[in-house]
């Protein structure tokens, strides 16, 4: 019970924020989205960590070390801190400018702008919405397995199927409202504050976890022995975690899944609240070391779960049914109540760090991309009206994410890595608006196209199963190498065989090639 | 700028994309895979080197910044049409950081 009185009050606190954020709140749906243009290096380096920081990064990631190894940390953040900064350098600037010149809110109103095209937005919309929900139930799923992880046996007489621990849909659906309540209260400001906060929270929680957990499992005098300790026991009975075997293929496909920050409409939202470009650079430095602040850890406790003993039993004598459910129940099991809800309290951070910004990201897009864009004249807008239209979206979609939350769960790093695969796939997309002149409406929608059909035929065609299955491969490699190939052969060719886009388009983003060439002074 | 100066200025970036290139073909090494060396008797090897990889990726994004940042203008937030603000008013936007 005292778990739960923690993770309370730590979500009381944060519907706290959101209220504050909206004492400040100028009243305006810009306020309300990008929260007027204002964020500096600081918070924009914490609100973008936080929100690429999700369940997969924590929930997942430890689960995934507990039945692969410390190969996990190679397989996605040492790859994440290149290509996540390569993503922020090359597409997060360019974009912001664009953003900045033009009034930019979404990725679909650049892209209609960009390609000409309104029905182009029509179709990018359904596809961007529906890779979210996967991102989102992502969330929801850590959500509801953390918080029956830290409470199984709390309540003696109830939830005897879960542990006797709050059931995961009724953690999930508290997240969820707690998230709705305060992103709706403090709109991007409040979102951009409680990442901060949050993450900030679930970094420094995170580090006090791994030395509790160590302590606890690995003994020892000092906490250099207590580490040696614990992985000393994996040598012992699991020496097959230390290593990596990964095929070389597989491994180098793993490069393109954090390629998807590149294409996250949430990511975009929060590139476009900096206040400069230069803002930028604190978030492109740093955010590879805060990836291995917070991965080490995790992939170290999901190799010594393997092995860890605590009061003389093992703590997984038999591999567990949900492997989401490792670091809680190991968090559970070494933590008293107290530590263990400030613990839970953290890897929560995480995970409702990222919820906000994809639940405000998406009325963002709604009421820009489908309820502002199809309205006919010059029609006043009624600004109340908006962000209302904004909310009960965010509500009709939350309230489908929690309801697939409740069927099979799947892992959530498989889940993460065929969502990730999508947003990837769009990529050849955006990188192409920004640097290729020669890119038509056509060659960019045939290019959506191709992504979704590659995407549809590789999950259903060949491999057909929900929860993902882990072992899947395709053609050695991870089907994002599919995804990502195909609609990038697609765009080149339409658009190469199609109508050149109009001058007028391209001196708007393009001008420094559209003007006559000035010799260098 | 000079003519000598912008010519540094585009093999710097010339440079700074190559490492970016080299970093990628360092992370992908497979010579440690194996390894079952740990390091201070607690870190795997494998694990090690890509945490090497990690502040590498660190310390060559911080040169980037310097050598090949793409807004040569260091451009600051401007009032920009706001089709759906109701109460622009002109004023300027509060920093939120204290940066």
């Amino acid at each position: 019970m005292t778990q739960l009185a923690i993770i309370a009050g730590y979500l009381a606190l944060l519907l706290g924020l959101g209220a504050l954020a909206s004492r400040m709140s100028r009243g305006t749906s810009r306020d309300y989205l990008l929260a007027s243009h204002s964020i500096g290096p600081v918070l924009l380096l914490m609100s973008l960590f936080g929100t690429t920081m999700t369940a997969f990064a924590l929930v997942g990631s430890t689960g995934k070390s507990y039945q692969l190894g410390i190969g996990v940390y190679g397989l996605m953040a040492s790859s994440s801190g290149i290509v996540h900064s390569l993503c922020f350098f090359v597409i997060g600037v360019k974009l912001w400018k664009l953003g900045q010149k033009y009034g930019y809110t979404t990725q679909v109103e650049y892209f209609r702008d960009r390609l000409g095209s309104h029905a182009f937005g029509y179709l990018l919309f359904p596809v961007l919405v529906g890779l979210v929900i996967p991102y989102l139930l992502m969330g929801v799923l850590g959500a509801g397995a953390v918080i029956n992880g830290v409470t199984r046996g709390a309540f003696p007489e109830l939830f005897a199927a879960d542990g006797h621990g709050v059931p995961p849909w009724l953690g999930s659906l508290v997240i969820c409202l707690v998230v709705l309540g305060y992103v709706f209260t403090g709109g991007m400001r409040g979102t951009a504050w409680a990442n901060a906060f949050q993450t900030t929270v679930f970094m420094v929680l995170g580090v006090v976890t791994f030395v509790v957990i160590a302590r606890e499992i690995g003994g020892g005098e000092s906490f250099l022995e207590s580490l040696q300790g614990a992985t000393g026991r994996v040598l012992e009975s699991h020496p097959e975690k230390l290593v990596m075997k990964p095929h070389p293929l597989f491994f180098l496909s793993f490069l393109l899944i954090p390629l998807s920050a590149g294409m996250f409409p949430h990511l975009f939202q929060h590139w476009l609240t900096a206040r400069s470009a230069s803002a930028f650079k604190l978030p492109v430095i740093v955010h590879p070391f805060f990836i291995l602040i917070v991965w080490v850890p995790c992939v170290m406790v999901g190799a010594w779960a393997t092995s860890a003993v605590v009061d003389g039993q093992q703590v997984f004598a038999t591999p567990p049914e949900n492997v989401n459910t490792v670091l809680p129940i190991m968090v559970a099991k070494v933590a008293g109540p107290v530590l263990s809800g400030l613990l839970a309290a953290g890897i929560l951070a995480a995970v409702m760090s990222s919820l906000d910004s994809q639940f405000l990201c998406l009325g963002t897009m709604f009421t820009n991309d489908i309820v502002l864009a199809g309205r006919k004249g010059n029609r006043p807008v009624d600004d109340t009206r908006v962000v209302q239209l904004a909310r009960w979206f965010i509500v009709a979609i939350v309230a489908v994410t929690y309801l697939l939350s409740l069927g099979t769960p799947a892992a959530i790093f498989d889940l993460g890595l065929w969502c990730f695969a999508g947003f990837s796939g769009l990529v050849p997309l955006v990188v192409a608006a920004l640097y290729w002149r020669r890119l038509t409406s056509c060659g960019a929608a045939a290019s959506v196209v191709a992504m979704v059909g590659t995407w549809l035929a590789l999950f259903f065609g060949d491999m057909g199963v929900y929860p993902p299955d882990p072992r899947y491969r395709f053609l050695e490699m991870l089907p994002v190498a599919a995804i990502v190939a195909v609609p990038a052969l697609v765009l080149v060719v339409v658009s190469l065989l199609t109508r050149p886009p109009d001058e007028s388009v391209l001196a708007r983003f393009f001008p420094e090639k559209t003007q006559a060439p000035r010799s260098v002074r | 700028m000079t003519k000598r100066g912008a010519t540094s200025a585009v093999w710097g970036r010339r440079a700074f994309w190559l490492s970016v290139v080299v970093l990628v073909a360092i992370q992908q090494y497979p010579g440690f895979w194996d390894s079952r060396t740990l390091v201070l008797d607690f870190l795997p090897a494998p694990l090690f080197y890509q945490v090497v990889v990690t502040l590498l990726a660190v310390a060559l994004w911080w040169v980037g910044t310097l050598v090949a940042w793409p807004d040569d203008g260091q451009s600051e937030t401007t009032e920009t049409t706001e089709t759906t603000e109701a109460t622009a008013g002109g004023e300027m936007a509060p920093r939120e950081d204290g940066s």
